[in-house]
């Protein structure tokens, strides 16, 4: 028999522990007392007319933009009535997810985070027997009653809209848009007397130099190189402003051994030489955090890096970095743009609700709010007000090397359908072998040539 | 009543099996035919599965005549598997035997061995990449001797791996033959030094047999996990570089996520089941002759 004063001694301590952990919690902030101009409310207003009461899923990758929208949907839902029941998951988590629910033929939620890479592909899914998974959202976009003045779609950055696109037709809306930039030790430049790269011969003389005559770092450049994605996205950064290609899928070839490719392939390969010992393993936290430990005098990198290499609990150069629009190649300006978006499933059943959602997470009217919790800055309104030193680089980089055709074409290789993903795997396999010296860039290339034209004949069969 | 009673008692036995053979049968035989159902066919990854079409054998046989990389993941599987155990049989039975001969402090000794088996075998990778970077404190403790050593390069990549993997596991073996040591009969023991039998006589010709069993079974286990190795090798270098430290569980984990393909995927895993069962087989046999 347990002693009575056990048992009050445990109740005790479950129900303390219990009061600390209700009231100790976390909770997501309360709308608290906001003064609405007439426009929002007169939308708001229309929004709970039609769809108050209603209930949507939206399934999201774990990013700072997802923190920020979590802390705005309780406006939303006080104003609109509609609630809003948000899944999360990790990047990797995610991918595996979506691969199922792809398998299903269905998504089945009221909106779901997409990364640009996939959006052609799962766009073109009808064209290939396969159920519809997205929608377009042009309809919602046009109708005035349900797309405010005030989301102002146009403020958007053209090249995040091009991206949340395929075959003329919009399918969702940038969440956390990114392209990439030459980001450097504005002090060693300045020590040195240095210009930050313009042109992709620059950026090699740049990296050979800090990388041997400098001794304050241990090299020129750090830079995304293990074999896998990470390989191919830094290598792709450069193919097409050297005029090289992967598939033209407007006309169905590759262009894989073309000598601009090739071209292109070397000079990867060579400014890899000046980057940090063991850049072959380098993936994006290694090679991040090399240049956010002071080792290296440049790094190559998507502009997400930005905020992490500011913060002086997470980088020994906070402060001391330049920021460069990504250097003009041989054959022109081009600059990778990426990101993920926000879309609408063809399977949702609250389409026009989820477009309320998606307007007032995404409006220009919530960018302050948004922008202030943490979120990725996706329009030119937000980058030109220059909040932080890298948004002007940003803004420059997305609107000029980001729109060229180059980039445009770069952009298009990710419409060559679900063979994409195969295709990727086997460049960077043979890209890791002319990496490691095993076979030639030539060789490589010629490799990857004959993957292609073999999914091109599959594709066109 | 009775009679009803005593015709069901005699499924009694089925039904504590029950709960496990759902379990193999949900979890081992359900997956194990969805894989044999793929490797017939060309499926990619995310798209839906009525897409999956029939090929019959071709994902088979492009294993095996048409995947450049099949080959070198399987020199590479192979050169892994066969360090690991041999390495580990002798280093773990030379540090039984030693421990054998500890009175004081032995307790903790095992407890401190425990530790890396312990450890999530990814962090143990995320951790020795940390370790094995230029700056990074393998190096320091080597540079006064050999100078600083780039790990992730073709000729150092598979060694650190198969030295983190060897850090990782030998307490495995430690722990199976101190067990056993610990079991084995003092007699012949005594009897051998009433002899005057030297160490080396006693351990080929007493300690060597009577662990003949236990060498075999944990040659056995550890041959089974080091063919499907699979976590270490991914967060320390992810099979590179290049396709340096690929073996066949990299290769099938890129060809299926990274490539989406599927049903190559599958096929190479299957592969890899038959090429495990030719190693393990003929041990087996072996075992079960050794003991009758």
């Amino acid at each position: 028999m347990i002693p009575k004063i056990k048992i009050v001694t445990v109740l005790i301590i479950v129900v303390a522990v219990a009061s600390i952990f209700y009231y100790a919690w976390p909770k997501a902030p309360g709308p608290g007392p906001v003064e609405y101009p007439e426009s929002v409310l007169s939308w708001a207003e229309n929004i709970r007319s039609k769809y108050g009461g209603t209930e949507l899923t939206v399934v999201m990758i774990t990013h700072p933009s997802t923190d920020a929208f979590k802390k705005m949907i309780p406006e939303f839902e006080n104003l609109t009535g509609i609630k809003v029941n948000i899944s999360e998951y990790d990047e990797v988590t995610y991918t595996d997810k979506l691969m199922v629910m792809l398998g299903e033929g269905t998504i089945p939620y009221d909106g779901f985070a997409c990364a640009m890479e996939l959006l052609p592909t799962l766009a073109m899914y009808p064209e290939f027997g396969y159920p519809e998974m997205i929608v377009p959202i042009d309809d919602f976009i046009a109708d005035k009653s349900l797309t405010p003045e005030w989301f102002d779609f146009e403020d958007i950055l053209p090249a995040y809209r091009d991206i949340m696109s395929y075959g003329g037709k919009t399918y969702g809306i940038m969440m956390a848009g990114e392209t990439v930039m030459v980001m450097y030790r504005k002090d060693l430049f300045e020590k040195y007397d240095k210009e930050p790269p313009r042109t992709y011969d620059e950026l090699l003389d740049l990296a050979k130099f800090f990388k041997e005559e400098v001794p304050e770092v241990e090299a020129g450049v750090s830079i995304r190189a293990e074999t896998g994605f990470q390989n191919m996205w830094s290598w792709g950064n450069f193919l097409y402003g050297y005029g090289g290609g992967m598939i033209d899928p407007t006309t169905m070839t590759a262009e894989f051994n073309k000598k601009e490719t090739v071209d292109s392939l070397k000079y990867f390969i060579n400014l890899c030489e000046y980057g940090p010992v063991g850049i072959l393993g380098y993936s994006f936290p290694e090679a991040w955090a090399n240049f956010r430990e002071g080792k290296s005098a440049m790094l190559v990198e998507a502009s997400a890096a930005c905020p992490g290499n500011e913060d002086p609990e997470q980088s020994v150069v906070a402060g001391k970095i330049g920021y460069a629009k990504f250097p003009t190649g041989p054959a022109g300006e081009c600059a990778g743009v990426y990101g993920t978006g926000i879309l609408i499933p063809a399977a949702s059943e609250h389409k026009e609700a989820m477009w309320s959602l998606i307007v007032w997470l995404t409006s220009k009217y919530n960018s302050p709010k948004y922008l202030e919790y943490g979120g990725v800055a996706n329009r030119v309104s937000d980058l030109e007000k220059k909040t932080y030193p890298y948004y002007e680089t940003i803004l420059k980089t997305v609107m000029e090397a980001g729109n060229t055709p180059l980039a445009k074409k770069m952009r298009a290789y990710y419409a060559i359908g679900p063979d994409f993903y195969p295709l990727w795997l086997s460049c960077a396999t043979f890209m890791g072998q002319a990496q490691v010296g095993n076979i030639t860039p030539e060789e490589a290339c010629d490799e990857m040539q004959a993957a292609a034209e073999t999914i091109i004949a599959k594709f066109v069969g | 009543m009775i009679e009803k009673w005593k015709k069901l008692k005699k499924y009694y036995p089925l039904l504590l099996i029950l709960p496990a053979f759902i379990y193999v049968l949900v979890w081992v035989v359900y997956p194990t035919f969805l894989t044999l159902k793929f490797s017939l066919s060309e499926y990619t990854l995310g798209t839906p599965w009525s897409a999956a079409k029939f090929v019959g054998l071709a994902n088979f046989k492009w294993v095996f005549f048409e995947d450049w990389e099949f080959v070198p993941s399987l020199i590479t599987t192979l050169e892994f598997t066969v360090v690991q155990v041999v390495g580990g049989l002798f280093a773990g039975l030379g540090i039984a035997l030693l421990l054998n001969r500890i009175t004081k402090g032995r307790n903790l000794m095992m407890a401190l061995f425990i530790i890396p088996i312990a450890l999530m075998p990814s962090m143990v990778g995320l951790t020795w990449r940390l370790f094995y970077s230029y700056d990074g404190i393998v190096n320091f403790f080597i540079e006064p001797l050999f100078g600083k050593i780039n790990w992730c390069s073709t000729t150092f990549a598979l060694p650190a791996i198969l030295i983190t993997e060897f850090w990782q596991w030998t307490p495995f073996f430690v722990l199976v033959f101190f067990a056993a040591l610990t079991s084995l009969p003092q007699e012949p023991y005594e009897a051998a030094k009433i002899d005057g039998a030297s160490s080396w006589l006693t351990f080929k010709d007493i300690t060597l047999p009577s662990l003949k069993r236990m060498i075999l079974i944990v040659t056995i286990l550890r041959s089974i996990e080091a063919l499907r190795s699979f976590d270490i090798i991914y967060t320390l270098f992810g099979g590179g570089p290049g396709i340096a430290t690929q073996t066949l569980s990299i290769h099938i984990q890129r060809t299926a996520f990274l490539g989406r393909m599927l049903g190559r995927g599958s096929a190479l895993s299957l592969v890899l089941v038959l090429i495990t069962l030719a190693i393990i087989i003929p041990m087996m046999w072996y075992f079960t002759r050794s003991r009758s």
